[in-house]
């Protein structure tokens, strides 16, 4: 490890919106780092071409989600009922970005969703969305355009969660590595008075661990952070999740760049926590 | 018939020897207040106290002043504390039927704890129950239940969406529900491509989706079971951490109220609802325990919930000692029963068991409520209200403006409390008596009359009795001792009140405040002691205030404005004496009276009836008159007169037959000729024959005549004749003794008018002979010779006219 590590740069953060509890809480913690970090937030709406082109289709039936009714679906009506979706989306957007006193931008696209979400994100620096979408059946693990952007997106990801509350803790996984101290870095910038820091050191021998409280110690520097570290000689994606969940529910910030565990058991880590995260993006 | 002599100078004023007590002031006595002279009311009040069967109650009746509500306090005030405590009372929110306030008694002192520790129950169960629901296991398990149901709803739509998979079918998650679409590659078909697929394919694909949309809507059928079920378990689960959590602040509380059926089933019931409503203590809008959960305290929904649990005192004898005693002073129906109150909140009335005020019937229940019976009628339905309570044997609250329906606002029906109070009605005997005739309830609610006299026997220990009174009032308030020489001269002053020598007046008030007149002229003159000159000055500026009336009547008569003549003789003329009376004073005054004749058929005219200006008394004391004239002198011939009486320069009205007697005499002074000496005046009434009996005010007559004489001066011939039977009534002033004693003044003692008009006249009455004729000279003499000389010229007179008539008639 040479050279100094710096915290991630963060000017622009979009926010993909589809009304959801998740992605509304993703838009006040985008808001809130926005605030802290003074940057834009740009809101995106998406109008799901999937269900602009189903609507097209002379069968297509909507099952009405409280009657269990179902009635014919027209282009004309999807779309208006998209736009007021879009509408929505756009007060909720507007009244939080004006809550927090930050710079905004809002767009509205229309296309697959995945896509344009990813796409539109690559003008800004952190992407925030919900940890899964307006489906039932994802609300467990990660939504599909949420998998699609931990494991493709460029910026930097923060995921997240309608049960979490802001001033919670802030889980931290260090193993060392540049990725895992711009992720420490990361989470000391955001963490305020109220968050406890929690530090998971990976380090399978006595020294190793000792020499990353050093590490972390030297990167905290004298800034007055609560903290407590605590020492994991696991790199497993289920025993990190098991840790995490022990630790309570918080804001867990990691890197996809870890030297201690491979990308896809940080997929598979981010998958199984239900709490929201920052993934923080970057190479090693 | 020998004239009577007039009356020693010892027979006008009866003293009190100061020289018979033993103490020479009332510092001597021990100031203790002992009613003398009600006997009977005394017993009365022991024993309708003392009956506790129902209706028992008791009026004290007696004129104001008399001591009636003394008497009884008295008389609580030994046997009250010696009674046991009755119950404290509160009122609690009924859970079942919160418009009926249930009413809890516990023993004395108790209900004021009971309310502080159920403040400090609500208070500790802000922090319990929230502390209960914060807790990581709850929180865990309320997870588990709601993750229980997303993972059915979840599982079953996944289940569906992977056999739509298998069909190249998406399930889509519209704006407001969902839709399956045919896919081609990951992307939903769009309506041109699916047009050129075949039409089997497109048919089966529409056969699919139409199955899959079944299929759909059958588990969001299910969806609202689950959520109720969820609901159940996590009400449950929420029921049972919240009973866990209160159950050891309840067992605490009933365990020190086990002895209170009442208060434990409340407790049961405050308990199921706190369960029940655990989420109030977690709201952060009622977060404060602190908040006062007070009476007005309506401010919110959270605040009216917590309310339900407060405690309203409404009895607390904790410092109660024995039975109380309670006198209410304004005996309203909503001071009596109680009240609720209301408050304004956003334009309506609203009420609530806290707002539930209690009524003099709550404060004395177990004990003695005293009410002054004018007042209670005075005050709107109290009476009725007064009596309900006592026949129900229990005290319901009602709002007049619910029962006038003068307020629609949804009001409260509080629960009864049972009443065992006595009732001690405190009024006037006509009140008494109007109440007992004409209100049937009346003397089946109030058994016991104890009748207060207004005066007492007078007698050595009477005298010593009053001396011992009038030491308990200069003790209660405060004032100079009296040395036994003005002791003596108040109850003198006694006996004047009373209006009779050998009786004593029990009217306190008036004592008690010539003791407080005597007070002031003490502290004037200087005296350590109220000595008998500042009795004598007190009475005399009293006397003195008093006077505007009688000084300006006395100036009419001396300017000859009013018309008496206090020297010369006069033919059918005689000074009657009457009593006026202004207030709490009266005075005597006297009036001339005159008699004249004519021919006529016998009849007494009396001309203050005719004009409508006589009371029937006094018309009567007339009619007699002329039944005394027939009986006399109507046994030889007819009398063939037509006398009329009047009282002259009277402008208001006459009542009573004080004056009768000297009607008889003006008008046998009229017949007979002979004139009355115009220095006497005269007061009695008379019989049909001519006994002169008793009448009232005989003092301040005589004083009101003497004045006279005295300003005009006294000329030694100025006297008064009074009934023989009002001597022992007499309690006159210092001044006329002294005239008496003197010489200067006579008073006469008359039993009969044949004495009276020998004094008037100075001509015997004469007594009837044998032959049925009266000696010549005499009154009864020359009355019947003027009566037979009238006859005649009636006879002759009748002839004439008969002559004078036309033989045809």
């Amino acid at each position: 490890m040479t050279g100094k590590t710096k915290t991630i740069r963060i000017h622009r953060i979009s926010v993909a919106l589809d009304c959801s509890p998740h992605s509304r809480a993703s838009l006040v913690a985008a808001a809130e780092i926005a605030e802290l970090l003074h940057a834009e937030l740009l809101g995106i709406f998406v109008e799901d071409i999937n269900l602009i082109r189903m609507a097209e289709l002379p069968f297509c039936q909507e099952i009405h989600l409280h009657t269990a009714r179902s009635e014919p679906l027209d282009t004309l009506k999807l779309e208006r009922l998209l736009r007021l979706q879009a509408k929505e989306a756009y007060n909720i957007f507007r009244e939080t970005a004006l809550r927090f006193g930050v710079p905004y931008t809002f767009r509205t696209l229309r296309g697959p969703v995945t896509s344009e979400v990813l796409t539109a994100a690559l003008e800004s620096d952190l992407l925030a969305l919900g940890r899964s979408g307006r489906t039932p059946v994802c609300r467990k693990g990660l939504g599909s355009t949420a998998k699609k952007a931990v494991e493709e997106a460029r910026p930097h990801i923060l995921l997240a969660h309608s049960d979490v509350k802001p001033d919670g803790p802030i889980l931290v996984l260090y193993d060392g590595s540049r990725g895992s101290k711009r992720a420490l870095e990361t989470a000391c910038s955001i963490a305020s008075a109220k968050n406890t820091l929690h530090i998971f050191l990976i380090a399978n021998t006595e020294s190793a661990a000792s020499r990353l409280r050093e590490e972390t110690a030297s990167i905290i520097g004298d800034r007055k952070k609560k903290t407590e570290l605590h020492v994991l000689p696991w790199t497993d994606s289920a025993m990190l999740a098991q840790c995490i969940h022990m630790t309570g529910p918080g804001l867990v910030v990691l890197s996809d760049s870890s030297e201690a565990i491979s990308p896809e058991s940080v997929y598979r880590l981010i998958d199984a926590t239900n709490y929201p995260v920052l993934l923080v993006k970057g190479t090693t | 018939m020998p004239i009577p002599e007039p009356l020693e100078p010892r027979q006008l004023y009866t003293t009190c020897d100061p020289q018979s007590f033993s103490f020479t002031s009332t510092a001597d006595l021990d100031g203790e207040i002992k009613i003398s002279g009600q006997e009977r009311a005394r017993e009365a009040i022991r024993f309708g106290v003392g009956m506790k069967q129902s209706g028992f109650n008791l009026f004290a009746l007696g004129p104001s002043g008399t001591g009636k509500q003394t008497a009884l306090e008295q008389y609580l005030q030994d046997i009250a504390p010696h009674e046991p405590v009755p119950d404290d009372w509160c009122y609690v929110y009924n859970f079942e039927n919160s418009r009926q306030p249930n009413a809890i008694a516990l023993p004395a002192g108790k209900a004021c704890r009971f309310s502080h520790e159920m403040k400090e129950l609500v208070e500790g169960l802000f922090s319990t129950i929230p502390g209960a629901f914060s807790s990581e296991e709850y929180q865990e398990q309320e997870k588990v239940i709601k993750e229980q149901f997303s993972e059915q709803q979840a599982s079953a739509i996944e289940e569906l969406e992977k056999k739509a998979a298998e069909h190249d079918i998406a399930l889509i998650r519209t704006p407001s529900g969902f839709a399956f679409a045919p896919l081609k590659k990951g992307e939903v078909l769009n309506a041109e491509a699916f047009m050129r697929l075949k039409e089997a394919e497109r048919n089966a694909i529409e056969k699919e989706i139409a199955n899959l949309k079944g299929a759909m809507q059958s588990i969001m059928m299910q969806i609202p079971k689950l959520q109720r079920e969820t609901q159940a378990k996590l009400k449950e689960l929420n029921q049972q951490v919240a009973s866990f959590a209160v159950k050891p602040l309840f067992a605490e509380l009933k365990n020190s109220y086990q002895d209170q059926p009442a208060v434990a089933l409340y407790l049961d019931a405050v308990e199921k609802d706190v369960v029940e409503n655990f989420n109030q203590f977690l709201e952060k809008e009622s977060s404060s325990p602190m908040m006062p959960i007070g009476p007005g305290e309506l401010k919110n929904k959270a605040s009216q919930q917590l309310h339900r649990y407060s405690v309203n005192v409404i009895i607390d004898n904790s410092k109660t000692k024995g039975a109380p005693v309670i006198y209410e002073d304004k005996p309203s129906t909503q001071n009596l029963v109680g009240d609720i109150e209301h408050l304004a909140q956003m334009g309506m009335l609203v009420t609530d068991f806290t707002l539930i005020k209690s009524g003099a019937l709550h404060r004395a229940n177990g004990g003695y409520l005293i009410l002054d019976a004018r007042r209670l009628l005075l005050e709107p339905l109290a009476y009725e209200a007064l009596k309900k309570a006592i026949r129900t044997r229990q005290i319901r609250i009602e709002s007049l403006a619910q029962l006038y329906g003068m307020a629609s606002t949804v009001s409260l029906d509080p629960e009864p409390v049972p009443l065992n109070t006595k009732i001690i009605l405190l009024g006037e005997r006509r009140l008494y008596y109007i109440l007992s005739s004409h209100d049937p309830d009346f003397n089946e609610l109030f058994k016991v009359a104890a009748d207060f006299d207004d005066e007492m026997d007078r007698n050595e220990e009477s005298h010593l009795s009053y001396a011992g009174f009038i030491s308990s009032i200069v003790r209660r308030e405060k004032l100079r001792h009296l040395d036994k020489y003005a002791v003596a001269r108040m109850t003198e002053y006694g006996a004047r009140l009373s209006g009779d020598s050998e009786k004593l007046s029990t009217h306190i008030q008036s004592i008690t405040d010539l003791i407080h007149e005597s007070n002031f002229y003490a502290a004037e003159n200087d005296h350590e002691l109220i000595t008998p000159d500042d009795v004598k000055q007190a009475i005399e500026a009293r006397k003195y205030r008093a006077g505007r009336i009688p000084g300006k009547i006395q100036e009419a008569i001396l300017r000859n404005t009013i018309l008496i003549d206090t020297e010369s003789e006069k033919v059918g003329q005689i000074n009657g004496l009457a009593v006026y009376i202004l207030g709490d004073q009266s005075f005597g005054k006297p009036s001339r009276i005159t008699a004249s004749i004519k021919l006529g058929k016998g009849e007494v005219v009396d001309i203050e009836r005719e004009v409508e200006m006589g009371g029937p008394i006094h018309s009567k004391g007339v009619m007699i008159l002329s039944g005394f004239l027939g009986g006399r002198f109507g046994e030889q011939q007819p009398l063939s007169l037509s006398a009329s009486l009047v009282f002259e320069q009277s402008y208001g009205g006459v009542d009573g037959d004080s004056a009768s007697s000297a009607e008889l005499y003006a008008l046998l002074s009229a017949i007979s000729g002979k004139p009355i000496q115009q220095s006497f005046a005269v007061t009695g009434s008379v019989n049909q024959y001519g006994e002169v009996q008793a009448i009232g005010g005989v003092n301040e007559k005589i004083e009101g005549f003497f004045d006279l004489c005295q300003q005009r001066g006294l000329s030694g011939k100025q006297g008064v004749l009074i009934p023989a039977s009002n001597v022992r009534n007499l309690m006159l002033r210092e001044d006329i003794v002294a005239a008496v004693t003197e010489g200067k003044f006579s008073i006469y003692p008359v039993t009969h008018v044949d004495e009276g008009i020998e004094i008037l006249t100075g001509v015997p009455a004469g007594e009837k002979l044998d032959d049925g004729r009266y000696p010549e000279g005499t009154i009864n003499g020359l009355a019947v010779a003027k009566l037979i000389a009238m006859s005649e010229k009636q006879k002759k007179y009748s002839s004439k006219t008969d002559n004078d008539k036309t033989p045809e008639e």
